[in-house]
């Protein structure tokens, strides 16, 4: 996040917003984001 | 141009969703959004008072009593103090005016508002927006969870702070004030003489069968909290903007006042389809905290063995982004991107 959303702790993290998908879409998730990290 | 919006940072959450377009196979993480809908017979009372003329009226400009008693009556149910529905009680256009209402009344500029940091930039900005200072608490994440700098709370209070500003569940982190973390501010509000401004948004919204904790029904606090809330996301009913403000009968007016030039009123129909949701009690919204909680399990589980804070309830939880080397700059890059991920 921005530091619109605080400060020196708030830039570390990245908002993951859950309520607007289902189970099933989420568990597409973690792939999707190891593949980002690597 | 004046100098208010002077180092007001943009939102930003419109730019992510921009570049998510309209692809399906985009998972849309970005937004306080939800695809639950409302209960019918929120949109049934709505759908019966669209076009009816005494629905469609500035009248009265501090909301309909049936809308100002189904919020006295949702306090209370949940433990929260008693407050008289007519004079304790105001209706507005959404919980963000609310806020901004109360900050508008609470402080003058110059005066210091205690957020936590991470905070939800929508109470972060409206803090500056009024000319106040806002100083930063910080929350510490682990795997287990979020917990509030109580020694730095402390230590933050000054013969300048006027105002606590609160969300619990907090966005964007899913904090949930424990016991010892709400007995201590409450205990700081009343030594310090400090208004604690909650934003009871999703207060419901707790996970891990968590107790729901209203403040204002803490020792000391019916006078000393200002409570804003919504029908926004616990009711599922983001686009009716109907929100209220609620306080002890010596700033009521005040807020009152604040809001006739601020807003004004919000729509009469929407007010109707919000009392119904409100009277139709807290089972639907436990059925809805269900399946959010179910998402969130989801959500821990794909990221098993990464750098997660899980969340306590709410919609959201922070991924430690920093600890996997990303910068946040890069982080947005990322974040729009997540279909065809690569590195930044």
């Amino acid at each position: 996040m921005t530091d619109a959303w605080g400060g020196a702790i708030a830039t570390r993290y990245l908002r993951l917003v859950f309520s607007n998908e289902s189970v099933e879409r989420l568990a597409l998730f973690g792939d999707r984001l190891r593949a980002a990290l690597s | 141009m004046g100098q208010r919006l002077a180092g007001i940072p943009g939102f930003g959450i419109d730019r992510v969703a921009e570049a998510a377009g309209s692809d399906p196979a985009v998972l849309r993480l970005e937004n306080y959004d939800t695809d639950l809908p409302p209960h019918p017979d929120a949109v049934e009372a709505t759908r019966l008072f669209l076009g009816r003329d005494d629905a469609n009226s500035y009248l009265p400009c501090s909301g309909l009593d049936e809308m100002k008693e189904a919020v006295a009556d949702l306090i209370a149910r949940r433990g929260g103090a008693d407050y008289d529905p007519y004079s304790e009680v105001v209706i507005t256009d959404g919980d963000g005016s609310a806020v901004l209402n109360a900050l508008l009344v609470l402080t003058d500029p110059g005066d210091e508002v205690i957020l936590t940091d991470p905070t939800y930039a929508g109470m972060y900005q409206r803090v500056r927006l009024v000319g106040a200072v806002p100083k930063l608490v910080p929350l510490h994440g682990d795997a287990s969870g979020w917990r509030l700098d109580l020694g730095a709370f402390e230590a933050a209070v000054s013969d300048r702070t006027r105002v606590a500003f609160l969300m619990n569940p907090a966005i964007p982190s899913g904090w949930v004030a424990s016991e010892e973390e709400w007995n201590v501010v409450t205990m700081l509000c009343r030594e310090r003489g400090v208004t604690l401004l909650y934003w009871s948004l999703w207060e419901a919204v707790v996970f891990g069968g968590r107790p729901v904790v209203v403040p204002s029904g803490l020792e000391g606090m019916h006078d000393l909290t200002v409570t804003a809330g919504a029908v926004s996301l616990e009711q599922r009913m983001i686009g009716w903007r109907v929100g209220w403000m609620v306080s002890g009968a010596e700033l009521a007016p005040s807020l009152a006042l604040v809001h006739i030039y601020n807003g004004i009123v919000t729509s009469g129909f929407g007010q109707v389809g919000a009392a119904a949701a409100l009277r139709v009690g807290d089972g639907d919204v436990r059925a809805a905290v269900a399946e959010w909680e179910r998402r969130h399990g989801e959500l821990v589980r794909q990221c098993d063995g990464l750098p997660l804070v899980p969340a306590h309830g709410g919609w959201s939880a922070l991924f430690d982004a920093q600890a996997c080397g990303f910068s946040p700059p890069s982080c947005r890059s990322g974040y729009s991107t997540t279909r065809s991920p690569q590195r930044p």
